[in-house]
């Protein structure tokens, strides 16, 4: 090892373990001397660069990293609750849906009676004089035929039995209005045969696969239009 | 460095819900044991301490974030360090520093680093070293690492690592001579 390259090594890095540059050392004691200086001064850097660190170094970046910890959970945590929040909502949005599909029954009575309240001006004041054609028409899509007149129909229409499409048909009787509806008989309604209310009374009777709900006035005899729904009225089965 | 392979050993047997505590504890241990000498280095490539500390601080949390990437426990030094350049280059990316005459400041903690002259002038001197010499000086006497290690590092051949050692070690030394020269004259 040449004097330039044993200093420079010397300088660089005084603490080289090689053999020929540790042969060097053992050979000479001013280059002994020389590497001792360097050692001297690499210390010397040392301890200047040895700046004093701020307090609590490592427990500050410690704390930084619990932060960010706890930062990472709670956004987790929040990730969680979101998602749980979600499926709440949508089981929410869901459930009255499903009701609709899954409704528990309600009493066929109490629907027919609420509906005649609702519509009781609005069917009084129409008269629509329908014939047996017009009958017809609408209750053909309950299988049912009428083969002679029903009574004095005012109003026959489709109408909208608690989700359940029902044929609506009113006609004079004596006391005043009666309203039979034929309802599909797969709607799931509690059958009740007779029910009433304050003003109004009814009953329901199975004909084909539909069910027939007369309503009338409470003093008002629903006999012969029952009869008349039964016999005049051919009922597919 | 067998700080950590104990823990290592005993990795096998753990659950997976022990793993994040000895991740954890291997985390506190580099840090104990590396924050230290990151600050040091992060100073004197900044020379300013709160930027410093910021430096160091998202070093250790990059870290945390890798640190199952880090599988050899004698490279941690070296990861670490290298994480501490790579924020650092960033800190220049983000943010278009406006170069600073080191003359035109004073650096911090050189008051009471010592009143002695020389030590002054040594500290103005190294902070106003070139880069690429600064670096593998701060590499080794800072960091402790071998002109191996700073070449590989740096990503440079050992010689030229050697060589710039010796260049910058000869600059601080040439200064410190005129200085010391200069005030024995000046007490003769």
């Amino acid at each position: 090892m040449d004097d330039i390259l044993f200093r420079h090594t010397a300088t660089a890095t005084p603490n080289e373990k090689s053999e020929k540059f540790l042969q060097r050392l053992a050979d000479s004691d001013s280059d002994k001397a020389f590497v001792k200086q360097a050692k001297q001064f690499d210390a010397d850097l040392q301890a200047l660069l040895k700046i004093d660190l701020p307090d609590d170094l490592s427990d500050k970046i410690l704390l930084e990293q619990s932060f960010v910890l706890e930062n990472e959970r709670r956004t987790s945590g929040r990730w969680h609750i979101a998602i749980a929040a979600s499926i709440a909502f949508i089981i929410g949005i869901s459930l009255p849906l499903l009701n609709n599909f899954n409704p528990s029954p309600l009493d066929i009575g109490e629907v027919a009676m609420q509906h005649v309240k609702a519509e009781y001006y609005f069917t009084a004041q129409s008269n629509e004089r329908a014939d047996l054609k017009m009958v017809n028409a609408k209750l053909a899509r309950y299988g049912a035929k009428a083969h002679d007149e029903l009574g004095d129909v005012t109003y026959v229409n489709y109408c909208n039995f608690k989700g359940t499409p029902a044929l609506h048909m009113v006609m004079q009787g004596e006391k005043g209005q009666i309203t039979v509806f034929v309802v599909p008989g797969d709607a799931n309604f509690i059958e009740t045969e007779k029910f009433n209310n304050q003003h109004l009374k009814g009953i329901t009777e199975k004909m084909g696969n539909s069910n027939v709900v007369i309503v009338g006035e409470r003093d008002e005899s629903l006999q012969t239009i029952q009869q008349a729904m039964q016999n005049n009225i051919q009922w597919e089965i | 460095m067998n700080l950590f392979s104990r823990k290592r050993n005993k990795k096998s047997d753990s659950s997976v819900l022990l793993d994040m505590n000895r991740k954890q504890k291997r985390y506190e241990a580099l840090v104990n044991v590396y924050s230290a000498d990151l600050y040091r280095f992060a100073y004197w490539i900044c020379h300013d301490p709160d930027i410093a500390q910021d430096l160091v601080q998202e070093t250790c949390l990059r870290a945390w974030k890798s640190l199952d990437s880090l599988l050899d426990d004698k490279s941690a030094k070296g990861w670490l360090f290298t994480i501490l350049r790579r924020e650092n280059a960033r800190r220049f990316e983000r943010k278009q520093h406006t170069l600073v005459d080191i003359e035109d400041h004073d650096v911090a903690d050189s008051s009471d680093l010592s009143q002695d002259m020389d030590s002054e002038l040594l500290i103005r001197k190294i902070s106003g070293l070139a880069t690429e010499y600064k670096e593998p000086l701060l590499l080794q006497l800072v960091a402790g690492f071998s002109a191996e290690e700073i070449a590989e590092q740096l990503d440079l051949n050992k010689n030229t690592v050697l060589t710039r050692l010796f260049r910058a070690k000869n600059q601080l030394k040439t200064s410190l001579t005129t200085v010391t020269t200069k005030s024995e004259a000046s007490y003769g």
